[in-house]
């Protein structure tokens, strides 16, 4: 038999593991005996082995469940949702009494003690015993319990009182913790998943959390998560009550703040709106007296900007979902923000009245930025589902390009544009179009002057630049020089900007810059599969090769390689079989960079455990921080030893190309 | 700062205590700007370890930097312990 402890500790159990459980782990986590816990997993063990599983006791693992999980955590969630205390389920004396209270709140014909008895599996006499404690809960709600002779019990009272004591109930079950959960998931996915017998359908708290979202920005309405919360839940109740034709009686408006009530009206009306429900305008009064209890705080409300269909929420759920794949903060840019949104308003019209939008840089725009392009289509699907029409994909390229513009914007400070000297050997004519793609493709850089190789030093004295940007190679500078191709691919964009990130020191990992993955960094020309080499040097060198031939770094950064590793010790052997020999941006990076060497026989570096190594990848990192995302991808990789093993043995650049894309997706 | 293999292992560490709950401060650092720094654990690759003789800390060795089953099991008991103090 399994009771409300029990349940919790076969959660716990089933939960995806990273913790060992033992019992006195599992005595502490719920506050009981240890004795306890070993008499609930016999129960438990009883209960699960009649589901296909088994709890074990492994020395190592801890306690956990084996066997069919699936089907236990499946009967675990109907035994949640089904409303029915289900026979193999002892409810504790609260539990019980909860559950007749949800029952009678949410039924308006009386229901008789002999089938409350039955249902519970309890004698008559409990359930006599429970109404008295229920009868007490409901008095706190202003309700009453009316007993009717042959008919049986049923709850009395106003409304607001039913909603108040059933919000209780509900919170009381869910807990708050679970509930700002699942708020939080929904505002990322647009998926409810709480779904309870005593709880409104999703489609209820969808549209209660829409439409606290829309008010909130309209009106500044700030609230705190857990009132945010709390009302998400009130007006959830209050739209499914309405629907089932159990409107708030009529309350006249007390002592409430005249801004507070406003807001509860317009909230009142967007819920309505939203759900296609008439609401009713008694609705307002309760919801008023719980935004007042919750201090609210309103500035000043934009009804007319309300009544036009607003995309502010939807381009949020974008930048949310964009925000997360990419690393940057984009929910609160507003510019981002007011931009998408002003772009996403007329689109479901659009779509629905001319399927066919062209895009004339859509082939531009996949080429010059392919993993925004991805980073919008997997955002885009927000927008599918609200709107239900598919995204044709001229429409997400127009979305890359406010991704872009955005992730530029964030790139160079606004206060201060970083002063820019551009430089040419052959003369000013290749330096010209550099300066006229370098303004046209990142309007944050002022561009100082431009100038030959040879009057570099007089122009530096002259006017003090952040960066020099080259289309040749230049001598070591005070300042951080930048190779690029005249015509300014996007990886040499890239590595302007990479450049331009000022190095704030340590915390610097936590700045959350444009971090390329690994696919951009560890390029097909970086790749040289089945090279000779003779020992460990030889392989550092031949992976350090690989950058100077691709203009990456200049050769003195193979020998600061090689001279780390001679200094240090075999360290960059970073797994078995793996080396990832590296130097400091200073000794001679030019741009972002990973190559990757296959030895065709394996040699050895001297180190203890993961001798032979047969794969190097030598790193030019330009700064502490851009490289990250592309390190912890190829660090995922290579910790796989499968894939460690495949690329071993790959036999073309394809092939690695395609092991990269499986692991990384 | 450390740029690579450092900051490798420190992504993998990251993983492992945010996994646990466990709030740390992790810094990457090359063996060159160790000196005079203050720590209450310093991962490194096990071939580090006269390196790191002196270094007033608790040192944990690892071997392969991006096995977070290693790195995991001989980290975790050394946090806990220093945890309890």
């Amino acid at each position: 038999m399994l009771n409300q402890r029990r349940v919790a500790l076969l959660r716990l159990l089933l939960a995806p593991g990273d913790r060992t459980h033992t019992v006195p782990t599992l005595a502490k986590r719920l506050g009981v005996s240890e004795r306890l816990i070993r008499y609930d997993l016999a129960e438990i063990g009883d209960w699960v082995r009649h589901r296909g599983a088994q709890v074990r006791h492994d020395p190592r693992a801890g306690i956990c469940i084996h066997g069919d999980c699936e089907r236990v955590l499946a009967d675990l969630e109907s035994l949640a949702k089904s409303g029915k205390p289900p026979a193999e389920y002892v409810l504790a004396p609260t539990e019980r009494h909860n559950w007749i209270m949800t029952l009678l709140l949410e039924r308006e014909e009386p229901v008789s003690i002999g089938a409350l008895a039955d249902q519970l599996g309890v004698s008559r006499g409990t359930v006599y015993s429970d109404l008295k404690a229920v009868e007490e809960r409901l008095r706190h709600y202003g309700l009453q319990l009316v007993k009717r002779p042959r008919e049986g019990v049923a709850v009395a009272g106003p409304e607001t009182g039913i909603r108040q004591a059933l919000v209780a109930l509900a919170l009381e079950r869910i807990g708050m913790d679970q509930l700002l959960l699942t708020i939080a998931q929904c505002e990322q996915e647009d998926r409810w998943d709480l779904e309870l017998y005593d709880l409104p359908p999703p489609h209820c708290f969808r549209a209660a959390l829409r439409a606290l979202r829309v008010v909130e920005h309209f009106t500044g309405l700030s609230l705190t998560d857990v009132w945010f919360a709390e009302a998400v839940l009130h007006l959830a109740f209050a739209l499914h009550r309405v629907s089932r034709s159990r409107p708030a009686e009529f309350t006249a408006s007390s002592d409430t703040d005249p801004s507070v009530w406003q807001t509860a009206r317009l909230l009142i009306d967007q819920v309505e709106t939203i759900s296609g429900t008439p609401m009713p305008a008694s609705e307002v009064a309760p919801l008023a007296g719980l935004l007042q209890k919750a201090g609210l705080r309103v500035g000043p409300a934009d009804r007319q900007s309300l009544r036009s269909t607003d995309a502010t929420p939807l381009a949020r759920k974008f930048a949310a979902i964009a925000e997360s794949l990419l690393a940057v903060d984009l929910a609160n840019d507003s510019d981002f923000i007011s931009a998408l949104a002003l772009h996403l308003q007329p689109i479901p019209h659009r779509l629905a009245h001319s399927p066919s939008i062209v895009n004339p840089l859509l082939d531009q725009i996949r080429e010059a930025y392919p993993e925004l392009f991805a980073v919008a289509r997997r955002a885009a699907q927000v927008l599918e589902q609200a709107w239900g029409l598919p995204i044709p994909e001229a429409e997400v390229g127009y979305l890359t390009m406010h991704l872009g513009a955005a992730l530029e914007r964030r790139r160079i400070p606004r206060a201060r544009r970083v002063r820019v000297v551009a430089v040419c050997s052959s003369g000013v004519g290749t330096a010209r179009l550099l300066a006229s793609r370098l303004q046209a493709a990142l309007p944050g850089v002022e561009l100082v002057a431009v100038t030959s190789l040879f009057s570099l030093r007089e122009t530096l004295a002259a006017s003090p630049c952040d960066l020099v940007v080259a289309t040749c190679p230049v001598p070591a500078l005070e300042v951080p020089v930048v190779q690029v191709s005249p015509l300014l691919f996007a990886s040499d964009l890239r590595a302007i900007q990479a450049a331009l990130v000022p190095d704030d020191g340590a915390n610097s990992y936590q700045r959350k810059g444009f971090q390329p993955m690994l696919q951009e960094v560890l390029t097909p020309e970086l790749i040289r599969l089945g090279v000779e080499a003779d020992d460990w040097e030889a392989a550092v060198r031949a992976a350090g090769q690989v950058l100077v031939e691709n203009g990456a770094v200049e050769p003195a950064y193979v020998d600061a390689m090689v001279e780390s590793i001679r200094r240090v010790g075999p360290y960059i052997v970073v797994a078995p079989g793996v080396a990832l020999p590296h130097a400091r941006p200073e000794d001679g990076v030019r741009r972002l960079a990973i190559s990757m060497v296959q030895l065709r026989a394996p040699v050895a570096f001297g180190h203890e455990t993961n001798d032979p190594v047969s794969l190097v990848f030598a790193l030019a990192a330009v700064d502490v921080d851009s490289h990250l995302k592309a390190l912890s991808q190829l660090s995922s990789l290579i910790g796989t030893p499968e894939n460690a093993a495949r690329l071993r043995s790959a036999a073309g650049v394809a092939e690695v190309l395609r092991i990269m894309a499986e692991q990384i997706g | 700062m450390g740029f690579g293999t450092s900051l490798m292992l420190r992504m993998t560490i990251d993983d492992i205590l945010k996994a646990h709950g466990i709030k740390a401060e992790t810094l990457a650092w090359d063996l060159g700007s160790l000196k005079g720094q203050r720590a209450d654990i310093v991962v490194a690759p096990r071939d580090m370890e006269r390196h790191l003789k002196d270094f007033p800390a608790r040192v944990v060795l690892v071997n392969n930097l991006t096995d977070k089953k290693e790195v995991e099991a001989k980290l975790l008991p050394v946090v806990e312990e220093l945890m309890q103090q």
